[in-house]
């Protein structure tokens, strides 16, 4: 029989969350229940509106469209398995009582996230083996190593490192790259962008979770210890924003190619505000989204009244 | 495993590209010399892309320095890209070849690579 976690409910543990700004009603499911089973997930079914009229034909019959379509939902795929395994493993070691039942949601959320993004691949005829074969040609290296990253932490059992790396690195990093794909594919398939959206809304309250431990967990440290959380920070943003400026420059192109053979279906995507999607350049494009993800970056760490050296 | 093999991969792949209308339309106005360069073998091969299709298959390199794309690798790997067995980005990120090219033109070949051969 598996004992119960150590530190479940001790009456003498700090109240990080109510510390960090966060009420403990914030974190508990009726906040989840609220927020997305009976909100962005209303009548939805795998993610998609019960409405929903199937993608647009052209996904269907331009292959290049289906393949980087596909491409795209595999990153999703990885990075989403990687966030449940990490959030289940933090479970036990957050700590207190409010962040362990947040943190079960987020491994709710996450599992949940993975499974929508598969159910596209199965929609398109793919099995489980075929599914996984695809997310494994097409995950980079450099991806793979920061999802062994995370994973390093949380075998550590090192909370702040294994939350920073998942929570406000992976994903607060990645908020511009959810806004772009959402509109991107929203002409495409309109539920995988609904998909994003809504996993996007997740991990934006995630992330603000993140912010909130941290920020607290970092005010609360010596000189040492912040030197510490300082440089893990430097070294996963750094890891990160080599990952992005790959991807990004190589996929932007990519989208680029399937856009000029649709221009008259996506062209008028406000892709960023002020620039429609027939009117922005490929090096335009990749020099937004990398900004954004910089200064996405850089306010985070002003919330969390983090000042790196 | 004879030369032979590559040009004969690198003479389906014209012709592939040749007969789909959706490449053709990709590779409008792009015009480089696709040169695969063995690093196994005392010879590459190459194509040139003329803004519509691609031309024959030459063995040598080309002459001049224009518009180049040239990738380098063992002769199987080439092969094994050239067929379809092995997706060209993945083997250059891995470090099993090594492209010369811009961004936008490794974009274009992997582009073309998905659309061929699918994922």
């Amino acid at each position: 029989m598996t004992p119960p976690p150590h530190d479940l409910a001790t009456p003498d543990q700090p109240a990080f969350l109510s510390n960090g700004g966060w009420k403990a009603n914030r974190c508990d499911m009726q906040a989840w229940l609220d927020r997305t089973g009976n909100g962005t997930l209303k009548d939805t079914y795998y993610g998609r509106k019960r409405d929903d009229t199937g993608p647009h034909p052209a996904l269907l019959s331009d292959p290049l469209v289906r393949q980087i379509y596909l491409i795209d939902i595999a990153f999703f795929v990885a990075a989403e398995k990687v966030s449940y395994l990490a959030s289940a493993g933090l479970l036990p070691l957050a700590p207190d009582e409010a962040s362990q039942i947040y943190i079960a949601s987020q491994v709710m959320d996450e599992a949940r996230h993975y499974e929508v993004f598969c159910k596209k691949f199965a929609d398109f005829g793919y099995t489980p083996e075929q599914r996984n074969r695809i997310v494994g040609t097409y995950v980079t290296p450099a991806m793979r190593d920061f999802h062994d990253l995370i994973l390093e932490q949380v075998d550590k059992k090192d909370f702040v490192a294994a939350t920073i790396a998942q929570n406000i690195i992976m994903e607060g990093m990645a908020y511009p790259i959810y806004r772009y794909e959402y509109k991107y594919w929203s002409r495409f398939d309109p539920s995988l962008s609904s998909i994003i959206r809504g996993a996007f809304a997740d991990e934006s309250n995630h992330v603000h979770y993140g912010e909130a431990m941290v920020s607290h967990i970092y005010a609360g440290m010596d000189r040492d210890e912040k030197g510490r959380l300082c440089r893990l920070l430097q070294r996963f943003e750094g890891l990160m924003t080599e990952i992005f400026e790959g991807v990004v420059k190589h996929y932007v192109g990519m989208y680029q190619e399937c856009s000029n053979e649709h221009m008259a279906l996506v062209g008028d995507i406000e892709i960023f505000k002020g620039h429609l999607l027939r009117d922005v350049s490929e090096e335009l494009q990749v020099r937004i989204l990398l900004q954004e993800i910089k200064d996405e970056h850089a306010r985070r760490l002003a919330r969390m009244s983090i000042v790196l050296p | 495993m004879s030369d032979q093999q590559l040009y004969d991969a690198l003479e389906t792949y014209r012709q592939k590209v040749n007969g789909s209308e959706r490449i053709r339309r990709m590779i409008a106005n792009w015009e480089p010399h696709l040169l695969l360069t063995p690093s196994d073998r005392e010879q590459g091969f190459f194509v040139k892309f003329d803004g519509s299709a691609i031309g024959p298959v030459t063995r040598g390199r080309p002459a001049g320095d224009g518009h180049l794309i040239e990738i380098e690798g063992a002769h199987a790997e080439l092969l094994s890209i050239f067929t379809g067995k092995t997706n060209p980005a993945q083997a250059f990120l891995n470090g099993s070849i090594s492209v010369f090219a811009d961004d936008k033109d490794q974009v274009k070949l992997d582009a073309i690579s998905l659309v061929l051969w699918g994922l």
